[in-house]
Formats: C-alpha cells, structure tokens, sequence
C-alpha cells in the first residue's frame, strides 16, 4: 500500500483502475438489476402436463358406449352410428343424441364446442359431421380418434374424430 | 497528440498491462454479478397444474372403486361409474384414500366428487377424497386466497360418465374440485 502511495504514477494508475471497476459494477449491477425484475415479474414457471389426448380419448369411448333408444330397442351410440351408415333414416336421431352428449361434455372456454366427424375407412370419404359449434376462425384442440367394425364389410370400418373447436388459441 | 502520448514513455501513466486489468476486471464483475442475480432471483414455479393433473388422474384412471371392475377379465373401465359404490359413502371414501396416498396425515391434497344424472337432472350427494381438509381449505379457496404460503389454490373439472345403475347405463356428469394448498 505505502509502495503505491510512493509511486505517484502506479497510485494515478490504480486510481484509475478503482473507478472504472466501480463504474463497471454500478452499470452492470443497474443493468442486470432491470433485466431479473422484469425477468421475475413476467415469469411464472408452471410445470404442466399433456394428459388432455387421455381424457378426450376416454370421453370418446363413454360417447361410443351411451345407451340411446331407437324404436323401442336399446343399443349404444356405436351401433346407432353403425346403423346410420346402413339407412340415413336414422340421421335425426344419430344427431340429437349425439349433441345431447356432447353438450354435456366439458367446455374449457365460452366459446367452444365440441364435434365429432364420421369417416368411411379406407376411402377417407366423409358420412357426417355433428358439430354443436361452428365459428369462423377457430382452433381445433384436444384431437382423438377412433374406429369401429363396419358391420357386413370386413374390409371397411369407419373412423371417428372427435375434437374441441376454440375461438381462443389459449383454449386447452 | 496520441503519438506524442505514446512515444512519451513516462508521461504514460496507464501502461497497457493496467489496461488488461480494467477489461480483465470488468469481465469478473460482470460474471460475478450475473451469478449473484441467477442465485438470488426470485423464481416462482407453479405446481399446482401438474400436482392438481396427478390427483385427477389417480381418481379418473385408477382401480379406486368408483369405477366399474370386471374381475374376470382384470379390466378397469373408466368412464362407467359404479353407482352403488358411489352411493356408499363410507366405503368408497375409504377406498379413494387407500388409492391416494398423501401420507398418514394429509396435508397434500382434497377433492370433491358431485355426480349429477343428466336424465333426471339430480344432483346425488358428494362425496369426498381427504373431506376434513376439503372443508377447511374450501373456505379459503372460496374467499380469493389463493396466493401466498396460506393460499389454496383449486380448479374444477367436468366429466361426462355412465353411470351403471340397476336398469343400466344412464348418462351423467362427473365434478371434480381439487384442492391443493400452497407451500
């Protein structure tokens, strides 16, 4: 220490070397003081999970398994859809049981509704579509399929999409 | 000027060695503060979604009693509820606590389960996972404390079932309010 204060050109240097470090600390100190607060106030970590495919795919197969009454006989939802490919006599009630049931499912947003699409399989070829929402600009969430045994055919089966329309992106 | 400054070897008063300094200086404070901000900012993670999913789940999919159970088969059918299990409060609280477990004294988690039958559009009475500490936090949940280390924080889900009744299958809806208190 007395070496510096003797050596008047090391104690001007070191002088010198103080204040800029001092300067330097002050401007990254204010500077990393303003990025971690806005940092800390805008984030809010979540952990979440991706468990929705699950629950869709199992309100899939409730809806597959809901008794409906056609004509006095009692069958489920898959054999109404079944017997709706056969003869569109049934449409009517395919549709209003089918909005029945998925008006009673969960909608996570104000705006939202949930569809369903029936395809004939291996050609892709659209047989209906039930749908208790229809906007302009919407989102397409929680997507699951599933496919039953056409019956009389072995080699043609129908694929269903049942999925949830949002007007919202943030819409889960 | 500069030329002069520099060929004037003693009028230099900051040699190009302290020079290297500064920089190698102002290199250490800034790694170093940047540390001291990453060490001591303040992190909020919010687990409350993925510990809220976990209990959900453990009550929709697991073998708990409230859904239907083919022995036989050894296959478990979410989404069919079994309505005489339901109705039998005891046995099947007893059984959802079995199922989750949260310790012996649970502080983790609550839920209540309210079934409604969309025919008859009646409501059945609920029934509870945890329901002594429901009803404690439910209070807190319903004032708005939901921040905070005393905060609770909730959400409530709505599921279409079948429930399997004597006659058979009717449609209803399931609600699922979980509760989870903050640490």
């Amino acid at each position: 220490m007395f070496k510096i204060t003797k050596n008047k050109q090391g104690f001007i240097a070191s002088s010198i070397v103080l204040l800029v470090c001092f300067i330097t600390f002050c401007i990254v100190g204010f500077i990393f003081y303003i990025l971690f607060g806005f940092a800390g106030k805008l984030s809010v970590y979540d952990i979440s999970s991706q468990s929705e495919s699950l629950n869709s795919n199992s309100l899939l197969l409730t809806y597959l398994r809901t008794p409906v009454e056609v004509n006095g006989n009692k069958m489920d939802m898959a054999d109404l859809i079944n017997l709706y490919y056969h003869d569109n006599k049934y449409k009517d009630i395919l549709i209003g049981e089918t909005e029945k049931v998925l008006n009673s499912f969960e909608k996570p947003a104000a705006v939202s509704g949930w569809n369903l699409h029936v395809y004939l399989m291996p050609e892709d070829e659209t047989i209906i579509k039930i749908k208790t929402l229809e906007i302009l600009g919407w989102y397409e969430k929680r997507t699951t399929f599933a496919y039953l045994p056409l019956s009389g055919s072995s080699e043609k089966y129908l694929k269903l999409k049942l999925y949830l329309e949002c007007q919202d992106v943030s819409c889960y | 000027m500069i030329k002069k400054f520099l060929k004037n070897k003693k009028a230099d008063f900051i040699s190009f060695n302290v020079l290297m300094h500064i920089l190698e200086i102002m290199f250490i404070i800034t790694v170093a503060v940047f540390v001291f901000f990453i060490v001591h900012v303040d992190k909020k993670i919010n687990t409350f979604p993925i510990e809220s999913e976990i209990l959900l789940n453990r009550i929709l999919y697991n073998n708990n009693g409230l859904w239907l159970y083919d022995e036989e088969l050894d296959r478990l059918y979410p989404g069919i509820l079994e309505f005489e299990n339901f109705n039998n409060k005891e046995k099947i609280e007893q059984s959802l606590s079995r199922s989750i477990y949260y310790g012996n004294q649970n502080t983790r988690a609550a839920a209540e389960l309210i079934l409604e039958d969309i025919n008859e559009v009646k409501e059945f009475d609920p029934i509870y996972y945890n329901e002594e500490k429901y009803k404690e936090w439910v209070e807190w949940y319903k004032a708005g404390v939901t921040e905070g280390s005393g905060g609770r924080k909730g959400k409530t889900r709505k599921f279409y079932v079948l429930i399997k009744k004597e006659e058979g299958l009717v449609p209803g809806t399931l609600d699922i309010t979980i509760l989870i208190p903050n640490r």
